[in-house]
């Protein structure tokens, strides 16, 4: 058993549950210290405390467990054993009416909770609606409209918001969401791309579920949710969820003109599936290469200007020049989910570079135009099927430019360590083994100190950002 | 042998003997506690200028005063010769011995280590024994092979327990009422919150019986009486360690090899959310049946314990 004592609660959820707190003010009790006399004055108490213990656990004298039937859960966990303790004295009946209190304090929390929000939110979107699948976007929506919350964006993003803050609840976030709608109502969530987009789908597993969801946020169960046994819902989840295909009634956030393999599953779960698992994944794949081509795209549109300007770099308004010519656009970027009828054709890749044999020209000829000593510093280059393309130094960090890996190496922020032959190594350490073991010099002519403070500042920055601008200075 | 002038030549005799003395001690030691805080606590204590002995170690030195000039070999039988008499005969026939706070044997028969006060202003170690006869106290207690040993007064965190009376006992309504009233003593509270300490108190005592207990959390501003609270629970409920800033590693050494649920009082909890380890502990520490695994060094390699946050 423990007994904590701190000027603020402990700020862990779970913990909590399990306390019963006592909130001290002060006052003005009989005796105001602890000394020695006050240690020895309890000892007799003491000791016919720890003979009380040897009775009971010894057997001889019982304890009559109060087991009331409103005392459930974790009020039973929690106040279960002092009831016991205190049952037949004369303080039994205040303890009782203090946990009947804070019952019914934790049914009005539940009942105001996030979750409770959320729950009443879904049961209203999956009633209108014509399936088990919520969209969470609108969900999101109707949530921050129901709170009235402020949006929060991500810090110069022109992105959606990730979070919105709201008097009730402070900041709510759509991870907190998802995870609710996940754990606590256990919906399956199902990415998707549509037009272009991606598009999250919280679909229900089982009804029972948001049934028992209901009772515990005390929300009235809705009787389209309460009608039909647990295998019809299922029954009623699973064709909904395998047979989004057919064009009458299409599951929003389903690929398209999928196959479907009707109700037989073949991967052992009872949710989905083997053709199923396998869609979603390919969406899944689909949409990372989606992203990935998004990124470059808003790299070689908005970031390589900045970067050229800035370093007046030729390389670069080289390397625009061929991103502007082949960067696809993203809204006429087909469909690989909508457009393609078959299963297989479902994980289309993006479309070739045409640029791309330019592009690794102009980016070698950048490494050629670089100073031997920093080139010794090189590891490799990448150029994708969009363009992007990066130098990898020897240290293990990576350069959208030729003149970034340059001043990494000549600012002497580079951890790489270069011997007289020629050798690298990541570590001084490791340099001096080599030179112990070989006999080999340590090279005479190291990358020069920054010349002057403000750019070594900007090339923390940049390091700091991997590479990336910040918005303030692509201003 | 505790007259200032006596002490004096005994230090000097152990000056003389040195190593080897203390090896024999040593060995004693090791039959006495079983633990090298037990020889290091010795040595330190006689370290001290100070030094009293207590009433075993006055046995020991009381013969080694008689040889003081005899010849060593002389010495050393002497002092196993003492150490064999304090220690119980059983040992000599490979009985084992465990030393216990709490324990609870078949009959039922309820072990628990308490102090019985000496003329040395110390406690010696005795053993409340609770049967069908009622209450005992004994220096030990054995049972087929085993010897059951009281803990040290001096290895526990708290005050001994001194019973001096045996042959009464007071009921469960008494008790509370005693404790509501001490409660009400020391701590300005509502009615309802010092009737909750008072059964938090009791149920610390049984907690044994009890598959899930709950933690009282007391929360106030500096001065508004929550160290005093725990000041005076930790003078009333079952075996308390109190204290503050215990990490994982403190709990675990604390609850370590004991089969009785003990308790924890601890201070300025604040952002102990902060440490996970310890968050989890508090997790799943209220409810029965959990176990964390920890590798423990000793000196013949490693092991795996397995603690229990609440036994």
């Amino acid at each position: 058993m423990k007994v904590l004592a701190g000027e603020r609660p402990i700020n862990d959820r779970a913990v909590l549950q399990r306390c019963i707190l006592i909130e001290m003010v002060k006052g003005e009790p009989e005796r105001d210290e602890f000394s020695q006399e006050d240690q020895l004055r309890l000892s007799p108490l003491r000791a016919d405390l720890l003979k009380w213990r040897c009775a009971v656990i010894g057997g001889s004298e019982t304890l009559n467990y109060a087991r009331p039937e409103w005392l459930k859960s974790r009020p039973k966990e929690i106040f279960g054993p002092i009831l016991t303790v205190l049952h037949g004295s004369s303080l039994y009946p205040l303890v009782e009416e203090f946990v009947l209190e804070q019952i019914e304090h934790g049914k009005l929390n539940l009942q105001g909770s996030l979750e409770a929000n959320v729950l009443s939110i879904v049961l209203k979107l999956l009633e209108n609606g014509e399936s088990y699948s919520i969209e969470f976007g609108q969900l999101w929506q109707n949530l921050m409209e129901s709170l009235s919350g402020e949006p929060l964006n991500y810090k110069g993003a022109i992105a959606t918001s990730y979070a919105f803050v709201c008097d009730r609840f402070g900041k709510v976030t759509k991870k907190q969401v998802s995870r609710i709608l996940s754990i606590s109502f256990s919906m399956l969530k199902q990415p998707t791309v549509e037009d272009g987009r991606k598009v999250t789908y919280f679909i229900v597993k089982d009804r029972n579920k948001l049934v028992r969801a209901c009772k515990k946020y005390a929300i009235e169960v809705p009787a389209w949710l309460r009608t039909s046994d647990s295998s019809a819902q299922n029954s009623v989840y699973l064709v909904n969820l395998v047979n989004p295909i057919s064009e009458e009634s299409p599951l929003p956030g389903q690929a398209k003109n999928c196959h479907s393999d009707g109700l037989e599953s073949q991967s052992g779960s009872d949710i989905l599936s083997r053709n199923q698992v396998n869609q979603v994944n390919q969406v899944n794949q689909v949409t990372e290469r989606s992203d990935r081509h998004y990124d470059s795209v808003i790299y070689h549109a908005f970031l390589l200007p900045a970067l050229s300007s800035r370093l007046g770099s030729n390389h670069n308004k080289q390397q625009i020049e061929v991103a502007e010519t082949s960067k696809p656009e993203p809204k006429s970027e087909p469909n690989p989910v909508t457009s393609t009828p078959q299963t297989e054709s479902i994980v289309a890749e993006p479309k070739t570079f045409n640029g791309l044999e330019e592009a690794r020209r102009r980016l070698e000829e950048a490494i050629n135009q670089l100073e031997p000593e920093v080139r010794l510093f090189l590891d490799s280059y990448r150029v994708d099927d969009s363009g992007y393309s990066c130098l990898r130094c020897k240290c293990g960090a990576s350069f959208f430019s030729a003149e970034d890996f340059e001043s990494h190496v000549r600012f002497g922020a580079c951890k790489a360590r270069r011997c007289a032959c020629g050798d690298m190594w990541l570590s001084l350490g490791e340099l001096l083994e080599h030179v112990r073991k070989t006999g080999c010099t340590i090279d005479p002519n190291p990358p020069p100190d920054p010349p002057e403070k403000k750019a070594k500042r900007r090339w923390r920055r940049l390091h700091k950002n991997g590479g990336y601008f910040e918005a303030s200075d692509l201003e | 042998m505790a007259d200032d002038e006596s002490a004096v030549t005994l230090q000097e005799i152990l000056k003389v003997l040195g190593e080897r003395v203390l090896l024999i001690w040593h060995e004693r030691e090791k039959i006495k506690a079983g633990s090298k805080y037990e020889l290091a606590t010795f040595v330190r204590r006689f370290a001290e200028p100070n030094y009293t002995p207590t009433r075993d170690e006055i046995v020991l030195l009381q013969k080694l005063e008689k040889f003081r000039n005899a010849d060593l070999e002389g010495f050393l039988k002497l002092i196993k010769q003492a150490a064999a008499k304090v220690a119980p005969k059983e040992e000599e026939e490979g009985a084992q011995k465990r030393y216990v706070l709490s324990t609870v044997l078949p009959g039922p028969v309820v072990l628990e280590a308490v102090g019985l006060p000496n003329s040395l202003n110390d406690y010696d170690p005795q053993l409340l024994t609770y049967s069908s006869d009622g209450f005992e106290l004994n220096e030990f207690y054995q049972i087929e092979d085993t010897i059951f040993m009281p803990r040290s007064p001096r290895s526990y965190p708290y005050p001994p327990y001194v019973v001096n009376e045996l042959d009464s006992m007071k009921s469960r309504l008494d008790l509370i009422a005693e404790v509501y009233r001490e409660v009400t003593r020391y701590l300005d509270v509502a009615q309802v919150e010092a009737a909750i300490i008072t059964g938090f108190v009791l149920l610390t005592y049984v907690q044994d019986l009890f598959s899930t207990v709950p933690y009282l959390h007391f929360v106030g501003d500096p001065e508004s009486g929550k160290s005093h609270a725990t000041l005076l629970l930790g003078s009333l409920m079952y075996r308390p360690l109190v204290g503050g800033c215990m990490t994982a590693a403190d709990i675990f050494t604390y609850l370590g090899n004991e089969d009785v649920p003990l308790t924890l009082i601890e201070d300025e909890i604040q952002n102990t959310e902060r440490d996970p380890e310890k968050v989890k502990i508090l997790r799943m520490g209220y409810k029965r049946g959990f176990k964390i695994p920890r590798v423990v060094l000793f000196e013949g390699g490693r092991r795996i314990d397995y603690f229990s946050p609440s036994v």
